[in-house]
């Protein structure tokens, strides 16, 4: 009779040592998923063509500089009916233009500006706070004298892209956004969750998801403008990366009040991540060895019975 | 001291009398009206997608938000010189989706002053949600369409509002101009200053430029509207105001 009870405590210790294993993943599996929705960090990266976008700078620091600009000041009052002059800013709104010239603009904290690249070339700076430039002043860069200048670095809030009626020459072109995030267990680098395009016309803006967490300004952007110049259409390449947190965009679709907004769930984080995947792999196999070994065990057992009888 | 039967009925003889008195007022008022008569009712169409028109002015008003549930209530300061004519009403929406226009005639023996435009509408909760800058009524003399309508002249509608009790607002399809500025009285007139307007649609009109309608004055007023594209002033676009020549 000894045979049995052995069995039986082999048995049972087998059985609690496996459900304890899978309790424990279940619980791992649990607090990973929770742990990516709520203690990783994710932020995105924005990759666009536009002719126009706006940037607020919370923070001064960034300085763009250009050469053979022409800066137009306008007219504290037009005088419409008098010649327009020979310059690129009309003389009935503006003061005469001087000769082009080098320009650094000051990007100071709480300065904006408003940027378009026309559809004659000339990229159309509109600062507003910022140092180096008359307030008010239009500054214009011929597109070739801008490739010169090189990179426009920014830190600060954009918006890509102006709402496209009839007649804008400002707008999105194309792009593309990634979804990062930093998984708290695990490998350091961070993975990409979610990735997605933009549709012509559309409006880009960064958003914060409202959540209990405190989270930094994620809202925040650090990113560089860079000419992109092609046959048929010139364009800007914004290239942007949010601050770690729980950012999400607003996409508003021209005629579609209700803006797009786009965020990772917590099925992409848990599609996206390998080692929620590994833990699910092993759970689902510890819980079909488990169904197996009591089959195993019954199997047995009723052998064993049979053999005593 | 009264007792609560006699207060009960002061009260009954008051709310009685001041609503005899409403009554009498605004059929007093509604009998000043000038009869317009409209082929139908307005002939209201809910676009799927925007509708966008070339035209510069897309509206002339005074405009005061329609009550939830109600019909708006549209008037037009007929000029004289537009009596035994018709006249066409245009309105649109900024969205470009919401479109009404229909046609009216005037009576031959009118002596110019406002007309109240027939406006059962079957839209009244998207009317009521239209704002300052959402919505356009023009006004034109001739038939809606027919040849020789002028759409650089027109005369202000009232949207629920009476003639100048408030800004007139200009709407204007400056295509995404830099910048627009009404001269009121021709070219040497008062300057006004356009805004984008707050629409968050902005296709059928973008621009809204707001002035005092005593600016405007009896008879015709021009209006010179400049817009600005790439630093560069457009061709001036004239436009006329036509008004009764008493101030209505």
């Amino acid at each position: 009779m000894r045979h049995p009870f052995l069995t039986f405590r082999l048995r049972r210790a087998l059985q609690i040592g496996c459900l304890a294993c899978v309790a424990g993943l279940f619980v791992l599996l649990i607090l990973a998923i929770v742990g990516s929705r709520w203690i990783s960090e994710r932020s995105f990266l924005i990759e666009a063509r536009t002719t126009a976008f706006e940037i607020a700078f919370p923070v001064g620091g960034a300085v763009w500089g250009f050469d053979n600009a022409t800066i137009c000041v306008p007219l504290k009052i037009p005088s419409p009916g008098i010649a327009r002059g020979e310059g690129q800013c009309d003389d009935q709104l503006y003061e005469p233009d001087e000769a082009p010239k080098t320009v650094t603009i000051d990007w100071k904290a709480k300065s904006k500006v408003r940027v378009t690249l026309r559809a004659d070339d000339i990229l159309e700076i509109r600062p507003e706070g910022a140092g180096g430039v008359t307030e008010g002043a239009e500054i214009l860069v011929p597109v070739d004298d801008w490739k010169r200048a090189g990179v426009a670095a920014f830190d600060g809030y954009i918006t890509l892209g102006r709402d496209p009626g009839s007649g804008e020459q400002g707008y999105l072109l194309d792009g593309r956004y990634e979804i990062r995030e930093r998984f708290i267990f695990g490998d350091a680098a961070s993975s990409v969750v979610k990735t997605g395009v933009f549709a012509r016309g559309e409006v880009v803006e960064v958003a914060t998801v409202n959540t209990w967490q405190f989270t930094p300004d994620a809202t925040l952007v650090r990113g560089h403008i860079t000419p992109f110049l092609s046959d048929g259409l010139n364009s800007l390449m914004v290239v942007a990366v949010t601050r770690a947190g729980n950012p999400q965009l607003q996409v508003t679709y021209p005629g579609v009040p209700e803006p797009r907004r786009v965020r990772s769930t917590w099925i992409d984080s848990v599609i996206a991540n390998p080692m929620l995947l590994a833990v699910a792999l092993l759970l689902s196999l510890s819980l079909s060895v488990v169904g197996m070994l009591e089959k195993f065990w019954a199997l047995i057992g009723r052998a064993a019975n049979s053999a005593t009888k | 001291m009264p007792n609560r039967w006699e207060i009960f009925m002061i009260r009954w003889v008051a709310i009685f009398a001041a609503f005899m008195l409403a009554s009498v007022s605004a059929s007093a008022q509604e009998g000043n009206l000038l009869p317009l008569s409209g082929n139908d009712a307005m002939n209201e169409m809910l676009n799927g997608s925007p509708e966008i028109r070339g035209a510069l002015v897309m509206g002339l008003q005074v405009h005061r938000d329609l009550p939830k549930g109600a019909d708006p209530d549209v008037r037009i300061a007929v000029p004289e010189t537009w009596a035994a004519g018709e006249i066409c009403v245009r309105v649109m929406s900024s969205d470009g989706l919401y479109e009404a226009i229909n046609a009216h005639r005037v009576p031959d023996s009118a002596k110019g002053g406002v007309g109240r435009v027939e406006y059962a509408t079957k839209y009244r909760d998207i009317l009521a949600d239209k704002r300052q800058g959402d919505l356009g009524i023009r006004v034109t003399e001739k038939s809606c369409g027919a040849e020789g309508e002028d759409e650089t002249r027109l005369t202000p509608a009232y949207w629920n509002s009476q003639t100048g009790e408030a800004e007139l607002s200009l709407l204007l399809n400056t295509m995404r101009a830099q910048k627009t500025y009404v001269y009121v009285g021709g070219i040497s007139g008062k300057r006004i200053i356009c805004d984008d307007t707050d629409s968050p649609s902005r296709y059928a009109f973008d621009t809204i430029c707001q002035f005092d309608p005593a600016l405007l004055g009896p008879g015709e007023t021009e209006l010179v509207i400049l817009t600005v594209v790439d630093q560069q002033f457009q061709d001036p676009v004239s436009v006329t105001v036509i008004q009764p020549s008493t101030a209505p």
